[in-house]
């Protein structure tokens, strides 16, 4: 077969079981709207694609009973992504360059109604596999059970999902993955990882989230109870506790939000049990005035304790987004930092975004990244394509 | 069951109330202004703001700007130039949104909770509960001229005697020479002249009467005045089905109708 019809195989494979994590064209499509509805600029939600997210992919304040397959459009999305980067790496007096054109990959989504209070979502990435070729992976699927209580009070889901995080991974505009959430708990066996949890991944199970402006105007939680593993093979069945409250104040329409949250986890290995937590404050804030500049800050702390050894991680960031042109330029920029035991990390990444057209951007990232010794410069060229 | 049965008519009375009291401001009962707030903040709130200013979190990263409540001034309405809107054309707004923004239409909220957010809006502006605004003056579209060829070329005509291309284009593109000096609305948000030509430009232009509706109310707080004095009822219309049938489609901008270009090849 060639690696055409292998692709093409792959993309219909992908699109008879689903959807990913950016930007979602098939609700442009469904309402008849631009991206910026919902985004700042895609896939960073804007506050009224929070809310309806939160919904169940569904109008804030609304409920939609009318299910897909009564729908005259096809309930799939996709996003083509290109890359070109140019790595270099320092470590004492080794040093190495990387040109690296990368084939072109592909996020396809499914998402939609069910039935009243009834919706899914589902998300599948196909990326050049090593060696030729493209592989594909289901990222999450997960049916919500939407506006069980009014204004979207309290909403269920069930099955693979991201926990509901204060800075989604794959909602972020930079490719420069947030270093305290890929933080990795893990057991081993003889050597080798056997199992491993960091939040930056989606997980198995189920959660409760939702607004309760009748107790405090602008509070939203989530309480999830997850397999902890990454999705992969459960190897202990211990569900393990996300808790995550955030609210809202309003300065000049304007959000300052800030926000906790916890995990507590526990993992089984065939050799090692590792009791594992996360405990994380954050805060962002809008600037009132012109609400053009986005700050954002975590601070995560992060405790595994395997037989009688503690290990410890804290870190964090801040970051910035700064909306310069409505619909067409973007900037931001990162400072991430972790301390594992007595190793630190630290990362800084800026980055520029013009939209071609709503659905067709290009990016230009720096990233600059320290450990110990060892130095790593990258810039990044990345078009997208959604549809 | 009784009582749920006077709950069900009264709350039917206050609808339809909300719907034909043009003639003094309406008098919603606390309980549907609250209803209309809660809804508001959550669902309107990121636009409009929870002050309905107009300036929420998700204006700043949009191109059409959110409408400001708080001057009461609205361009899309049923009433003559300068008067509020009515609730019904608030209701409608609502629920049908408008094209090439970020509004969408709400037509999957419920009915009581678009009339309450629709009083609720009423309250962030002073001229709704001021006596002197009313009764609005309410424009019913009559005397309809069916599309024609004949309607679509006189419509092309006045296009041209009228001006309109000083803003809109001699071909309906949005690019007159006025135009190309850029426009900002009342509130000081730039605006687009949409392409007449291209239908995913135009905010509301479904069927003639709506159009008919632009040129005779005008679009209050932008530059696109009514045309209820400068031109008959008559020419409105002509116009109307010009504008109609260069937005889908049906004529070319000079006013041949695709029927006719086909009958001289």
């Amino acid at each position: 077969m060639s690696r055409m019809k292998m692709l093409t195989a792959v993309i219909l494979l992908a699109f008879l079981f689903g959807e990913l994590s950016y930007s979602i064209p098939l609700f442009a499509r469904k309402y008849n709207r631009s991206c910026f509805t919902c985004h700042t600029s895609p896939p960073m939600l804007n506050e009224f694609g929070r809310r309806f997210q939160s919904n169940g992919y569904q109008l804030p304040g609304t409920v939609e009973s009318t299910p897909i397959w009564m729908s005259n459009q096809l309930p799939f999305a996709a996003m083509l992504h290109s890359t070109f980067s140019w790595t270099k790496e320092e470590m004492g007096m080794e040093k190495k360059s990387t040109f690296t054109f990368a084939r072109t990959g592909a996020d396809i989504f499914t998402a939609g109604t069910l039935g009243k209070h009834l919706s899914y979502f589902a998300a599948v990435v196909v990326d050049p596999a090593e060696g030729g070729g493209y592989e594909a992976a289901v990222e999450v699927a997960h049916v919500i059970y939407n506006n069980i209580l009014p204004l979207s009070n309290l909403n269920l889901k069930f099955g693979s999902f991201r926990l509901d995080l204060p800075y989604p991974v794959n909602l972020a505009l930079s490719e420069a993955g947030y270093l305290v959430y890929e933080y990795a708990s893990e057991v081993e066996k003889d050597g080798q990882v056997e199992a491993e949890f960091s939040l930056a991944e989606p997980q198995l199970g189920v959660s409760a989230y939702g607004f309760l402006p009748q107790v405090l105007d602008g509070l939203r939680y989530e309480v999830a109870v997850v397999n902890g593993t990454n999705v992969n093979e459960d190897i202990d069945n211990t569900p393990d506790l996300y808790v995550r409250l955030n609210q809202s104040v309003w300065v000049n329409n304007a959000p300052f939000r800030v926000g906790v949250l916890y995990y507590l986890g526990t993992m089984k290995g065939s050799q090692q049990k590792n009791n594992f937590n996360r405990f994380g404050f954050d805060a962002e804030l809008y600037d009132p005035w012109t609400k053009k500049v986005n700050i954002n800050f975590q601070y995560l702390t992060a405790t595994d304790k395997i037989a009688n050894e503690e290990k410890k991680m804290s870190g964090g960031f801040i970051g910035a987004n700064v909306f310069i042109l409505p619909e067409k330029l973007v900037g931001f920029t990162r400072y991430d930092f972790i301390k594992v035991d007595q190793e630190k990390t630290n990362q800084f990444t800026i980055g520029l975004r013009y939209h071609l057209a709503p659905n067709v951007f290009v990016t230009g990232e720096f990233t600059n990244s320290k450990t110990g010794d060892m130095m790593m410069n990258m810039f990044m060229f990345m078009t997208h394509f959604l549809f | 069951m009784k009582s749920k049965a006077i709950l069900t008519l009264l709350s039917l009375g206050l609808f339809i109330y909300g719907f034909t009291g043009n003639d003094q401001p309406s008098k919603p009962s606390k309980e549907v202004i609250e209803r209309g707030k809660k809804v508001f903040n959550h669902v309107c709130a990121p636009c409009h703001g929870k002050d309905g200013k107009g300036d929420g979190v998700v204006s700043s990263t949009i191109f059409v700007k959110p409408r400001n409540f708080t001057t009461g001034v609205f361009k899309f309405r049923s009433t003559e130039s300068g008067n509020l809107p009515t609730d019904a054309d608030l209701y409608e707004s609502i629920s049908l949104g408008f094209h090439n923004t970020a509004m969408p239409s709400f037509t999957a909220l419920s009915p009581e909770d678009r009339y309450a957010v629709m009083e609720y809006i009423k309250t962030f502006s002073e001229r709704f509960s001021n006596p002197n605004e009313y009764p609005l003056k309410v424009i019913e579209p009559a005397n309809q001229i069916p599309l024609s060829p004949e309607s679509i070329a006189k419509g092309r005509e006045i296009y041209l005697r009228t001006k309109c291309w000083e803003c809109h284009g001699v071909s309906g593109k949005g690019d007159g020479p006025a135009a190309k000096r850029g426009f900002q609305d009342d509130w000081g948000n730039k605006i687009l002249i949409p392409d007449l030509t291209n239908p995913n430009e135009v905010k509301r232009a479904q069927t003639v009467e709506e159009i008919y509706l632009v040129f005779t109310t005008g679009l209050n707080g932008s530059p696109m005045p009514s045309f209820k004095d400068v031109l008959t009822d008559e020419e409105r219309w002509h116009l109307a089905n010009y504008i109609y049938a260069l937005i889908h489609g049906i004529a070319l901008y000079d006013g041949t109708t695709i029927e006719q270009l086909k009958e001289t090849r």
